[in-house]
Order: structure tokens, then sequence, then C-alpha cells
């Protein structure tokens, strides 16, 4: 669960053993971080690669 | 089912930020959610107007209400606001309502993040809308943006251009988080072939979207640059090719298309099974059709450019693999029809709309599969036949299923219950003047009328006629539609039950009514997640 703009937890969010005060576990927030990159990564290679791909296409 | 208890109990101290706060620095998913869903709903109001008044210049033959470049203006806007300003962002909002409460998951994954992906829609879309007034009107060579004649715009091209930037922004950064809250935050038990279909379908349309949007961002980039700085990417004077254009925004626009209907397929499968009473009919069927779906819109793009000369072979390669797109289609339809067989069918309104969703997008496919066949597609392209074909999926498919949705879980949003009455109103007026509306255009299209245009050879008058004045009342009777939600969220008969659908499954039916600020703050248990189990 996100903090809220107070910075507080969300009720029960504590209570729950490891969890932190999202909600998440650190395996979580840990996959979490490499899901983000690999899939920013995904879109930053489709971008620059349809852009290289056009230019190799027009000037031939 | 303690544990719901549980969360009404927690839901008793939700700690609401309040007032404008609440909104602007929003990271709960069910704000962001409802943002979204308000900010389409505007667009869909302002395309809907605009759609009105190419009906109206089209209602006869020598209408002159416009001049030919603000009739042009407004096909382009159309298009382009009920594409990125209306259907994705409702998709949007449904996932960020639906998805964590599906899941089991307290929120999605990147809720900071969440709130910009939102937020910088209002711009995008004030600069799209303020395009309309600077000198020389809107961009108007269509909303697929093909050059020379997008070059040939003022300042609304590099305007449209920013605003195509920031809503690519936006998509792509809300799929990423969409991507990552599924992969990631989905409850201890809930495996990927348990995820509801609602899940399924837009962990899918994510990945499109990750993968095209940034072409489509390109695209646009290289005809900014083509203009202001001299690059030469798509101009032929240069050495590039205004065709190669075409290549790389159908890579994108194909795919795009299936952004659009493939979180409505998810919506449908949810809908049916609850109200025939039966677990959805092949669910690993729907997975891997939907999956299929996705891989062959990467390669079907040359159907939108047959006529522009391509070897024969390249013809016939789009040709079968659009083609081959039927299959996976037939199956989802084939499934569809199957859950309903000997169902205790009940036909509240989103079943009214998934069954008249079944018919209608039905319709789409066939007309496009008479447009996949390189032979008549050169007859019918640049008419109203395809005119015709994308409005039935697009109109009586994903915006019948946007309807569906709302009306399916909008008693489980605000724990209130709408005017059934009302809403079937809403339906049979829609369902009957959705396709007064575009049925006709079939026969225009068949008949030679070419599209993007603002006046017509007088022969056209007849049908013509006959679908303006269906647009006309089904534009109408959408005003039913806000004001059926804003009476259910005000003053609404309160449903008491967990959920008002007898045979409603998934864990967003295991809580409360209205769901609580903050859902699932604790996993679901095994019980409660083997009680909402799908099938
Ligand atoms: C059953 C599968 C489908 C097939 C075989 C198909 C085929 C086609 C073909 C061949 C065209 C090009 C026609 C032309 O310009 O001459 C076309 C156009 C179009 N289709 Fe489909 N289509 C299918 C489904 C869909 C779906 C599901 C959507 C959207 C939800 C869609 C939206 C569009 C749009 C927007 C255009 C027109 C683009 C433009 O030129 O402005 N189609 N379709
Ligand atoms: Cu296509």
């Amino acid at each position: 669960m996100a903090p809220n703009i107070e910075g507080e937890a969300p009720p029960g969010a504590q209570s729950a053993g490891r969890r932190d005060a999202r909600g998440l576990t650190a395996r979580q927030r840990r996959n979490v971080r490499i899901t983000t990159w690999v899939a920013s990564l995904i879109a930053l290679a489709f971008y620059i690669g349809f852009i290289v791909l056009t230019v190799s296409r027009a000037h031939r | 089912m303690a544990e719901s208890h549980d969360i009404a109990v927690h839901a008793e101290h939700d700690h609401k930020p309040h007032g404008w706060r609440r909104w602007v620095f929003a990271t709960n998913h069910k704000d962001i959610g409802t943002m979204y869903l308000i900010a389409a709903g505007t667009m869909f109001l302002i395309g809907g107007l605009a759609a009105m008044a190419i009906r109206a210049q089209l209602f006869k033959s020598g209408m002159k209400l416009f001049d030919p470049a603000m009739f042009n203006s407004l096909t382009t806007m159309h298009g382009l606001i009920m594409i990125f300003g209306a259907i994705m962002p409702s998709w949007v909002g449904l996932a960020n309502w639906m998805i964590p409460m599906q899941i089991g998951a307290p929120d999605m994954a990147l809720p900071r993040l969440n709130n910009l992906s939102f937020w910088i829609l209002p711009f995008a879309f004030t600069l799209m809308i303020a395009s309309f007034f600077v000198p020389g009107g809107a961009v108007a060579g269509g909303w697929t943006m093909y050059p020379p004649l997008m070059q040939q715009f003022g300042d609304s091209f590099p305007m449209l251009i920013f605003a195509i930037h920031l809503m690519g922004i936006s998509s792509i950064l809300g799929a990423i988080n969409i991507v990552v809250t599924i992969m990631n935050l989905r409850a201890p038990g809930m495996s990927l072939l348990r995820m509801p279909l609602f899940v399924w379908t837009w962990l899918i349309t994510a990945y499109l979207l990750i993968a095209v949007m940034p072409v489509l961002a390109g695209a646009v980039t290289m005809q900014l640059t083509d203009h202001f700085f001299g690059t030469s990417f798509f101009n032929a004077a240069g050495g590039g090719d205004p065709v190669l254009f075409l290549h790389v925004f159908w890579f994108f626009g194909h795919p795009e298309v299936y952004i659009l209907i493939l979180p409505a397929f998810g919506v449908i499968s949810e809908i049916i099974p609850t109200f025939s009473r039966k677990p959805l009919f092949g669910y690993e069927a729907m997975v891997y059709a939907t999956a299929s779906i996705a891989f062959l819109s990467f390669i079907v793009w040359g159907h939108h450019m047959f006529t522009v000369g391509m070897p024969v072979a390249a013809q016939m390669f789009f040709m079968l693999s659009t083609m081959l797109i039927a299959v996976p289609t037939g199956v989802k339809v084939f499934n569809w029809t199957a859950t309903m067989w000997r169902g205790s069918l009940s036909f509240e309104p989103p079943m009214l709309f998934a069954i008249a969703f079944l018919f209608l997008f039905s319709i789409g496919g066939f007309s496009g599969l008479m447009l996949a066949l390189v032979p008549s597609d050169y007859q019918y392209h640049g008419t109203y036949f395809v005119v015709a074909h994308f409005h039935y999926v697009l109109v009586p498919g994903a915006v019948f299923a946007i309807f569906g949705a709302v009306y399916y879980w909008l008693p489980k949003w605000c724990g209130r219950m709408y005017d059934m009455r009302l809403a079937k109103w809403h339906f049979w007026l829609s369902v009957i003047f959705v396709n007064v509306l575009f049925f006709p255009q079939h026969f225009l299209g068949l008949a030679g009328m070419p599209r993007r245009i603002p006046d017509y050879a007088p022969q056209f008058t007849d049908w013509n006629m006959v679908s303006s004045i269906g647009g006309f009342i089904f534009g109408a009777s959408q005003v039913l539609f806000p004001y059926i939600v804003w009476k259910c969220v005000r003053s609404g008969k309160p449903v008491e039950a967990n959920s008002p659908w007898d045979g409603a499954h998934g864990l967003e039916w295991e809580l409360p009514s209205p769901a609580p600020y903050h859902s699932w703050t604790t996993p679901p248990s095994a019980a409660v997640l083997a009680h909402g189990a799908e099938h």
C-alpha cells in the first residue's frame, strides 16, 4: 500500500509480519525493481530500435 | 468469511486525505481509477460532440455547416480524442480500480508513478484540444497523421505531436505499472492460471503498450525533426520515403486496435459467466487465444496499406496472417457462446451489453475479414466500408464493454445499486441506434462513398440521412449514462451483500461493498481465495 501524502501506513499493514508499510515483502520489493527495469528497457529498445530501423531503410 | 469481516472493520477507519490534496497527490488506486474514468468520460463527451458535428455536416449532400478544413479537423480530432483520450484511459481507469482487488493486492506496485501517469493526461488533452484554436486550426490529415499532408498544418502540428508524446509516456508508465503489479503483487495462491480474465487480458495489453507506444513516439518524433530540423526520414526530396511512415505507424496501429479491444474481451469473459451462473467455458483456451491474438497483431500491419504498392508476396503474407487472427477470435466467440449454453441466464444491464457485444463485435470481425482480402480491399479501401468496420468493433465492441464493466462493478465501487430500468433504457436505445448509425455505412462504402469527405454526390444522401438520424439519437441517449452513474453514487439503494450478482466469482466480490479505501491490506487467506476462485 502506498503511504499517502502524510506518509502514514494503511491500517493493518504493519501487523502483517515482515511486510513493509506498503504491504510488500523484501522479495516483492526487489522483484518490483527488476520488473520495472526490464519493462522500461523493452520500451526504450523499441523506441530506439524503430528509429534506427527507419534510418537504415530510408537512406539506402 | 471472517476475513472480509476483518476488512470491513478496517474500512471503518479508512484514512482518506481530505480536500484537493486527496486527488492531486493521489496514490490510491481507486482514487486514481476514478480520476481516469472521469477524464475519459469528459473526452467521450468532447469526441462525441465532434461526431455529432460530423453527422450534421453529412446529413445531406450540399450541407455547408463547416468549411472543408474544419470538417477534416473534426474527423481527425474525433478519432484521436476517442482513441487516446476516451477508450484507452477508460481501460486504464478500470485496470486501476479492479486489478489490485482481483489479484488480492493492497494497491498498484508503483503508486507515485501511477499519480504521474494520470496527471500527465489533463495537460495532453488540453494541448490537443487547444490546437483547434491556433491559426490554421487543428490538424486535419486524419488520425493516422500521414506525411507529407501532416507536415502542412500550422502550430497545431507540433502541439499534436507533443500531446501524443505526453499520452504515450502516460500509457507506457501505466503499462509498466500494470505489468509490475500483476507479476509481483498477486496474493499467495493466485497463480497465473488462476487470474481472472480481465487481469490476463490487461497483462497482455500492457505488454502490447510497452512494445508499440514507443514506436508511435518514434514515428511522430521523426516527423517533427523532418519538419523543424531538416531531416528527411519521410521526405522523398531528401532521400526519405513517406511510405515508410505507414509501415512504422501501422506497426503501432494494428496492435493499438487490440489494445483497445483486449480488455473488452476480458470484461466480457467476466460478465458472461456471472449472468450464466456457469464457469467460463475453456478458461485456458481463452488465455492462449488472447496471447495468440497479441502475437499475431504484430505481423499483420500491412493490411492497412495493401494499396500503396507492395510486392504481391507481401500482400499474400499480410492477407493470410490477418485471416489467421480469425482463429483465436473464433475460439473466444465460441467459448462465450458455450458458457451461455444451458446456463441459467438472466439479463441485467451488464449481460445485455455483453450479449450485444457478442453479436455486433462479430459483425465488425466479419467486415474485417472482407477487408483482409487483398482484391476486395482494393475496392473497399478508403471508403465508408472501412469506417463501418472499425466503428462496429470500437463502439458496440470496446465502448459497450466499457458500459458493461461500469454496470457490472459500479455497485462494488460505491456500495449502491443503479436504476436498472433506466440502465435498460440506456441499453436498448444504444443497441438499436448504434446499428441505425453504422450499418448503412457498409452500404455507402460498397457503393463507393469515400471516407473523410465533407460533402458527397447526391446519390449517397438517403443512407447518410439514416446514419445521421441514428447518430443523433445514439448520441442523445448517451446522456443517460452519466446521469445513471451520478444518481447511483448519490442516492442509489445501498447494496448490503458483498456481491449484488448471485453468480459472481472473483476476489473483488469477497470484499465488502462499497469496496474499502484500502483493500487487501493483508492478503486474502486460502479459504477466501478458494471461495472467490473463478473456476
Ligand atoms: C477480426 C479481426 C479484424 C480484421 C480481420 C481486421 C481487418 C482490418 C483491415 C484489413 C483494415 C484495413 C482496411 C482498409 O483501410 O482498407 C482494418 C481497418 C481498421 N480496423 Fe480492423 N480488423 C479486425 C479487427 C479490428 C478490431 C478488433 C479493431 C479495434 C478494436 C479494429 C479497428 C480497425 C480500425 C480503427 C481500422 C481503420 C484504421 C484507419 O484506416 O483509420 N479492427 N481492419
Ligand atoms: Cu489492422
